[in-house]
């Protein structure tokens, strides 16, 4: 996802009230807001990231090379 | 990763997800029909995804589980209502108890996956989900807000503080 999508969808989250943020030392954390009902749009947004999210791993693991076959090690 | 388009209907419940991939089709099937890529993929690094039963064929089912940094287990399905290797897969994916059966008083999501060979060699695969109303879409956030979401969204803090 570029970085300017990240932004996006993060204020979108953040002004339906489904995130908040909290400093806690160095770190910043962000926290879903489970009960807060969404509008479809909304859901529909949150899949997009989840999808996203799972693509952007699915794609980690394509450009790795290919394994070799494993050898029986148990023998 | 190369995410070419998002297509939502608000109306329908339904969204797809076009992407584009430098390898071919043969490859990125496999990251669906090997249990083994798949659970590398599905779930996220802190949620991570384990495969129990694969059988990726017309009926057949694919069961999971995805375990909590807290070591806590969810366990989820899909049922394969169609395949055509390398093209298409229709899947119906839904939660499961403690024990993996399945919970059909939860929602699921159908998903079609279809892959086509570009001429440039790369892959396209496309992912429609088709959510049963909005009602269903709230009820699965917030069964899969821990697993799915939250973790999305601490990876999307970790890339906002590398600013």
């Amino acid at each position: 996802m570029s970085f300017a999508a990240v932004q996006k969808h993060v204020a979108i989250l953040e002004r339906a009230d489904l995130i908040t943020k909290h400093q806690r030392g160095r770190e910043r954390m962000v926290r879903g807001q489970i009960d807060t009902i969404r509008d479809v749009n909304t859901l529909l947004d949150e899949f997009e990231i989840i999808w996203r999210d799972r693509l952007q791993r699915f794609g980690d693991l394509l450009a790795e090379p290919d394994q070799p076959p494993q050898t029986e090690s148990d023998n | 990763m190369t995410v070419t388009q998002v297509l939502k209907d608000q109306a329908a419940c339904t969204m797809t997800v076009v992407s584009e991939w430098d390898a071919p089709i043969a490859k990125v099937w496999s990251l669906w029909a090997n249990p083994r890529k798949l659970e590398r993929w599905w779930g996220p690094p802190t949620y991570p995804a384990t495969v129990v039963e694969h059988d990726l064929t017309k009926g057949g089912k694919v069961s999971y589980f995805m375990t909590s940094p807290e070591g806590e287990q969810h366990h989820g399905w899909w049922r394969v209502l169609d395949v055509d290797e390398p093209h298409r897969l229709d899947l119906a994916d839904g939660f499961a108890d403690a024990e993996g059966n399945v919970n059909d008083d939860l929602p699921t999501v159908e998903f079609t996956v279809t892959f086509a060979e570009l001429p440039s060699g790369r892959t396209s695969m496309s992912m429609e989900s088709r959510y049963p109303s909005p009602e269903a879409m709230q009820q699965m956030i917030e069964m899969g807000m821990e697993e799915g979401l939250a973790a999305a969204m601490t990876q999307i803090d970790a890339i906002l503080d590398e600013e």
